[in-house]
Parts: C-alpha cells; sequence; structure tokens
C-alpha cells in the first residue's frame, strides 16, 4: 500500500533514482492507478487505518477490558434492540451504536481497539516474515549451490503444508498466546517471501551489468543492496499486501481457536469466538456480527489492493488484457 | 492410464506418512512444555502418582528407545489411549466415531467448490472483461476474503434465526435416530429409508459445506479462468475460432478439456487448506469431527489424539490426490503412470 | 544456479557421499545441541535435542510423502501461478531425503551424545 506513496515522498533520493525512475517508466504505476478495484482496497485499508490509530490514541486498553456489568447489565443490542431491522434504523444514534457484550462493554470501542490490534499483529508478522524471506531468499539466490539447495528445500518442507494446520502445529509447541501466535505464522509465511524474493533476486544477478559490476570487484553487500534488492521490491510489496490480509485472518483464527488473545482482549478472533458461542443461538447476533464485519473487510481491503499490484505486474496477465 | 502397480505404489506412500506423522508428533510432545504424566494424571494428583505413570508410559527410559517404541506403535496403527479427552480409551476408537463426520463435511464442501467454481470460471473467461466477470472475480475475493468464522455464524443469523428455514447447528434433528452403518449421516439416514430424517441431515449439511467450500470455490474459480483465458489465446483456438464455428462450441470443444488439467491438479494442493477449514467449520456449527478433536486435544496436551487426528488429515490428503491422479490421466491420456 | 549436472537433476535421489555429508553434519548439529542444552538446563538435554532432530526428519519424511503425491500438482501450479519458479519434483524430492538425512544425524548425535555423557 505503500509503494507509490514513498516513490514520491523520496523521489529526488539520488541513490535510489534508478530504481524509481525505471518503477515510473513501466507500466505498474499506471496500470495499478487505473484498477479501480485496487483503488477502492486503498481506500479500505486507509480507512480501517484512521480507526486504528484513532482508537489507539483516544481509547483506554484497560478500560475496554474491564467488565462493566455494574453500570449496564443489560447486554443490549445496538439502541436497546433485539431485532436486526429495528436496530439498522436506529443505529448510530445512541450511546451503544455497536451494543454491548455479555459483559455489558461497548461493542463499538473494542472493534474499533480491535482494529489497532489487528493492524499491529498483522504487520510485525507480515514485517517479520518478510524480513527473514528477504533474508533467506536473497543468500540463496546470491550465493547459490548447497546453500540455496539448504535453504529453499528447507522452505519447500515448509511450503507443503497448509497454512493452518501448521500454524496449530507450531502453536503446540509454543504455546497459547497472541505473540506466540505472531512466531508461529511468521515461521508459516517466511518460504512465501523466501521464493518469490529469491526468483527475483535470480532473474536481476543473471542480468549481464551484475556479472560486470561483480567482475569489477564490487562486494557482495553493495550488489545486493544497490542492485538485487530494489529489483525485487515491487514483488516484495505485491508478496507482503496478500499476506496482510491472510495473516490477519490466520491470527484472528487462531485467536478464534483458542490458541491467541487472552480473554478479555479486544481481538476480532476472540469477540467472534465468544460471540458464536454464548451470543448465535440465544440471539445476541451483534456480539460476532460487528467483529466479523470489520476483519471481513480488512481483509478484502488487502485483498483488493495486492490483486491489483499481482496483475499489474504480472506481464502474462498484462498480455491477457490486451 | 492408471495401471494397478501405480496405485499400491502410491498406497505404500502411507509407511512414510505414518512415519512422518508419528515422528513429528513425537517431536511436539516432546519440544512442547508440560509433562505428558502429569497432563494424565491432572494438577492435583499427586507426586508419586506421576511417578507411577511416568513409569507405566516408559518415559524414563532413554529417548531413543521412546522414539523405537512409538514408531513401532504407530505403524501397526496402535496410537495408545487418549490421555485427557476421553481418559483411557484407545484412540482408534475415539476416531472411528468422528471421523465420517469430518470426511462427509469435506467432500460436500470441495464438491459445492468444484460444482460451483468451475462454471463460474468459464463464465468469467468467456466472457472476460464484462460485468459478469468483474461481479465472478470480486465475488471470489471476497470469498478468499471472509474467515470462515464470520460467514458460518452470518449464515446462521440469516438462514436459521432470521428466516427459520434452516437448522441452526449439528448434524441432524434430534427427531430422528439414524443407526449408524457408515458414519456418514446422510448415507446412513437414506440407508434408513426415513425420508424426513435424509432431508433432516442434508439441511444441516448444507450451510456447513457451503462455508467449507467457499475459499475452494473462488480458489478453483480463479484457477480456471486463467487457465481458460490461456487456452483461448493459443493458436489452435484462434484458427477454429477463424473456420467460422460458433465461439460458444469453439470453446467447449476445445478449451474446456485442456484447461480443466491444471484446475484439476489445483484441487488435490488446496485440499489441505480445505481441511484447515473444516477445523474451524465444526467449530462454528458445533459439528463433532476430528477437526474440533484436533483443537481440543493440541489445547488440552492430549498427544494420541492429535496423532491419530493429524494422521487421518494426511490420510485424507492422500487420497483426494490419488483421486486427482486418475482424473488427470483421463483427461490427458498422453501422460503415462 | 543449480549446482548440480543436468543428469543428476533427473534422479529423485541425490547422490549417496551427499547424504553421508549431510547425515555427518546432523550428527555434529544433534551432538552440540545436545551439550549446550545439557550445560545451559539441567534434565531433559537429551530429550530436546533429540526431538528436535526428530522434528526435522518427521516433516521431511512428510514434505517428501507430498512430493511424490501432488508433486504434479505442485510443478503446475508454480508454472501456472508463478512464473519464474522452477520447483520440480524430483529437487523437491532430493532436497527431503537430505534434509530426512540431516534429522537422522540429529536423532543419531544426539544419542551417542547421551550415551558419552
Amino acid at each position: 500500500m505503500s509503494s507509490e506513496t514513498t516513490s514520491q515522498r523520496t523521489d529526488k533520493d539520488q541513490y535510489r533514482r534508478g530504481f524509481f525512475e525505471r518503477l515510473r517508466q513501466s507500466s505498474f504505476l499506471s496500470e495499478l492507478l487505473s484498477n479501480r478495484l485496487a483503488l477502492l482496497g486503498l481506500g479500505i485499508i486507509l480507512l480501517i487505518v484512521v480507526v486504528a490509530v484513532q482508537a489507539r490514541l483516544f481509547l483506554d486498553l484497560e478500560a475496554i477490558k474491564a467488565t462493566q456489568l455494574g453500570t449496564n447489565p443489560s447486554m443490549a443490542g445496538p439502541c436497546g434492540e433485539r431485532s436486526v431491522i429495528a436496530a439498522i434504523q436506529s443505529a448510530g444514534s445512541c450511546a451503544h451504536p455497536m451494543g454491548t457484550d455479555l459483559q455489558g462493554r461497548d461493542i463499538f470501542d473494542r472493534v474499533r481497539y480491535g482494529a489497532w490490534l489487528a493492524l499491529k499483529y498483522g504487520t510485525v508478522t507480515v514485517a517479520a516474515s518478510t524480513a527473514l524471506g528477504v533474508g533467506l531468499g536473497t543468500i540463496a539466490a546470491y550465493y547459490g549451490g548447497w546453500i540455496d539447495n539448504l535453504i529453499m528445500r528447507t522452505m519447500d518442507v515448509l511450503l507443503a503444508f497448509p497454512s493452518l494446520l501448521l500454524a496449530l502445529a507450531l502453536v503446540a509447541i509454543f504455546g497459547a498466546g497472541l505473540w506466540k501466535a505472531v512466531i508461529a505464522l511468521t515461521l508459516v509465511y517466511t518460504p512465501r517471501f523466501a521464493r518469490v524474493v529469491r526468483g527475483a533476486a535470480l532473474k536481476v544477478l543473471e542480468d549481464e551489468y551484475i556479472e560486470a559490476t561483480v567482475s569489477l570487484g564490487a562486494r557482495d553487500r553493495r550488489v545486493i543492496l544497490r542492485h538485487v534488492l530494489p529489483n525485487a521490491i515491487a514483488p516484495i510489496t505485491v508478496q507482503s499486501t496478500l499476506n496482510y490480509g491472510l495473516a490477519i485472518i490466520d491470527i484472528a483464527a487462531l485467536s478464534f481457536l483458542g490458541f491467541g488473545a487472552s480473554a478479555g482482549t479486544p481481538s476480532w478472533g476472540l469477540m467472534l469466538s465468544n460471540g458464536v458461542d454464548q451470543g448465535l443461538l440465544s440471539g445476541h447476533w451483534w456480539w460476532s456480527f460487528f467483529p466479523g464485519l470489520l476483519l471481513a473487510l480488512t481483509v478484502l481491503g488487502f485483498n483488493l489492493l495486492g490483486d491489483g499490484m499481482r496483475d499489474a505486474l504480472d506481464p502474462r496477465m498484462r498480455e491477457a488484457v490486451d | 492410464m492408471i495401471s494397478k502397480r501405480f496405485l499400491l505404489k502410491r498406497l505404500l506412500l502411507l509407511v512414510p506418512v505414518v512415519l512422518g506423522v508419528a515422528t513429528f508428533v513425537f517431536a511436539i510432545l516432546h519440544l512442547s512444555p508440560g509433562n505428558p504424566a502429569r497432563t494424565i494424571a491432572g494438577q492435583r494428583a499427586s507426586e508419586e502418582f506421576v511417578r507411577q505413570i511416568e513409569s507405566d508410559l516408559g518415559l524414563n527410559d532413554p529417548i531413543y528407545v521412546q522414539y523405537g517404541r512409538f514408531l513401532w506403535n504407530a505403524i501397526q496403527l496402535d496410537f495408545g489411549n487418549s490421555y485427557v479427552i476421553r481418559r483411557g480409551t484407545p484412540v482408534t476408537e475415539v476416531l472411528r466415531d468422528r471421523f465420517p463426520v469430518t470426511l462427509e463435511l469435506a467432500i460436500y464442501g470441495q464438491l459445492a467448490g468444484i460444482v460451483f467454481g468451475i462454471p463460474l470460471g468459464i463464465l468469467s473467461a468467456v466472457k472476460q472483461d464484462s460485468v459478469t466477470d468483474h461481479l465472478t472475480r470480486i465475488g471470489a475475493l471476497t470469498g478468499i476474503s471472509v474467515p470462515i468464522f464470520w460467514s458460518g455464524p452470518l449464515l446462521i443469523l440469516v438462514f436459521a434465526t432470521m428466516l427459520d428455514v434452516l437448522p441452526t447447528t449439528g448434524r441432524i434433528s434430534s427427531d430422528y435416530s439414524v443407526d449408524a452403518v457408515t458414519g456418514l449421516i446422510t448415507v446412513d439416514a437414506l440407508l434408513s429409508g426415513n425420508v424426513d430424517a435424509f432431508l433432516s441431515a442434508v439441511q444441516h449439511m448444507l450451510l456447513p459445506s457451503l462455508v467449507i467450500g467457499v475459499y475452494s470455490m473462488a480458489l478453483i474459480s480463479r484457477m480456471m479462468r486463467s487457465s481458460m483465458l490461456e487456452v483461448i489465446r493459443q493458436d489452435y483456438m484462434r484458427t477454429a475460432r477463424a473456420k467460422g464455428q460458433g465461439a460458444k462450441i469453439t470453446v467447449m470443444k476445445h478449451g474446456f478439456r485442456n484447461a480443466l488439467i491444471p484446475v484439476v491438479t489445483i484441487i488435490g494442493i488446496q485440499f489441505g487448506s480445505l481441511l484447515g477449514g473444516a477445523v474451524l467449520t465444526e467449530t462454528v456449527f458445533n459439528i463433532t469431527g476430528i477437526g474440533v478433536l484436533l483443537v481440543e486435544a493440541i489445547s488440552v496436551g492430549d498427544y494420541p489424539v492429535v496423532q491419530g487426528t493429524v494422521l487421518l488429515f494426511a490420510f485424507l490428503f492422500t487420497l483426494v490426490n490419488l483421486g486427482v491422479d486418475v482424473t488427470y490421466s483421463i483427461l490427458d491420456p498422453r501422460i503415462e503412470q | 544456479m543449480d549446482a548440480d549436472d543436468p543428469a543428476d537433476t533427473e534422479s529423485p535421489w541425490p547422490p549417496l557421499s551427499r547424504l553421508g555429508a549431510t547425515f555427518a553434519a546432523g550428527a555434529v548439529a544433534g551432538a552440540v545441541t545436545f551439550v549446550a542444552l545439557a550445560v545451559g538446563t539441567d534434565a531433559d538435554a537429551s530429550a530436546q535435542a533429540f526431538s528436535l532432530g526428530a522434528l526435522v526428519f518427521g516433516a521431511a519424511l512428510l514434505g517428501w510423502s507430498t512430493a511424490v503425491l501432488a508433486g504434479r500438482g505442485l510443478e503446475a501450479t508454480h508454472r501456472h501461478l508463478e512464473t519464474g519458479s522452477d520447483w520440480t519434483e524430483a529437487k523437491s524430492r532430493r532436497a527431503m531425503v537430505v534434509l530426512c538425512a540431516f534429522g537422522l544425524g540429529g536423532m543419531v548425535g544426539a544419542s551417542i551424545a547421551t550415551a558419552l555423557a
């Protein structure tokens, strides 16, 4: 999501100019910007970011976690209504626009704080697996031979398992908790990044100019920093964006299954779990509806943007559109 | 075509699968915090009692002796007794009741994915860049974005609570009692000859299989679309079109069979994610299959049950991929097995 | 980029010498892990070191089975979705066998180190 904003900010940065000139000349940006769905995704993401930051700045986590049974024992729906239609009609015009939960806590506040948590843990997961994947992928591509084999084939083993089941296996080793879920998912996602980065880096390294640079005696780090990484940024960004949605879903799924957030934390997954367990059959639909809505919307935003980016990137798909 | 020798070789693969799962679970068991003997005995049991269980289980033997014994038991499909969930009951017995439940869910879910995914993908490709195409693609993307643990409750809310046309949770209405023959509730109800019971079972299966199939449907339709587009752009398709046949017939005749090949192969691979989805779907719809069993077993540390469930998941994966191989060789007879 | 010659690339089995070397490397790693754990903590160093080897071995064995089972599907998917991926069934199987050797080496190394200690 940040590729175009960063490109404008650092445009005059001499050091990286070559890369951004190339990016501008390629049709990637213009194509992405002409993709309405991708822009819609970007809009959704920005909206969620604003909600999350606002919640982080103005809401008090301890107050959100604390049970409010003494002050509001009614577990009311939005505006105290129990029927869906009546609630939609009067939505937004009352003290608790999304109702209150079993402990009398305001769901609107909890859902907004949940946005902050989802983005926070999602960002850490994606950033960590990107960093690991970039490191491993670049090393594999640059050095080749048995190092390449060792790294990539280990990644292959991890790639062979379904992501949620592998995450469950890792959680069985690490134990439950949000940060442990983040570590487990980081390990699950790293192979995807390593594969993408290695592929991109190999293409760059095969180009003649790298061979020329190497023969002139450029040092490894310089070649990787100045030639390999800048050229791999586009595919990495696409992979990160697509993976962001997946990370947010999987973190929520682990919380939903009871291996993530601890009781009381306003995480979407946990709120959904409580809502499904206790509220679904008793008519408290708003307990699970609103956290899930925000979760689905956020993930859709990342998937729309990521999909648009992939279409803009993939030459084969571009050919198909022509 | 598929030869008997090929089938036999594939089934022999179950041996390394069993060994691999057993080794993996053995490693998890010893790497995870907590003492199995303590798990069995319970938190309040006396120290002597825990020691007693430890020596009964052979936990004091050297680790390689334990591993050897573990493997030997696993290869005979003896996973021991459940630690906690059904304390003392052989795992195979626990799994026998639960496995058909997940099997049924996975079959219907996968069928839903294929039955809806393939036509949608073709439609999208044939009407490339039309409104239909865009709607299908957005639909597929939404399908991937909406988590099972939200779409499930939402469907329950709409169809069960608001419209009151479908049941909420479980596998069959409590009005009917059906003898378990195969364990697949729809098949059992059909075998019992009670039409109402069968309808009830089908109604109960409808929402869960839809929910679990959505992800697979989205993936299959996306793959079908791109595969179909690729085939359409190929030369022989252009030639066929130039000869003046109707565009639709051309697509059906030449394109479909070739375009289906990569789609079939992806079904085998995405089946793994479908099994991951089964874990969530069973939790949402309160269906007591091996998915919820796995989650429960991991959270209480019941490793014999973990091993059994993981092995069954692997077994299902193996079978589906075998089915994919058979389909593949029918679609593309040039492939020698 | 792959160091192997073309004839070798076709075979799903790695050369014995490489298996032996990886096995030895795994054994050393297993023994070192055991010593490191035994110095750092007290009780379960043997079980932990052995289990780490078993984790690698078990995962690689499952990975190998998956490669054989779904190999063609994976190859087709990679060809289709990611241009430029060079995943092949034979390469993957070879690598998994090597990883199996490493894991087994770790298990044996940890056991021997335990017996000697």
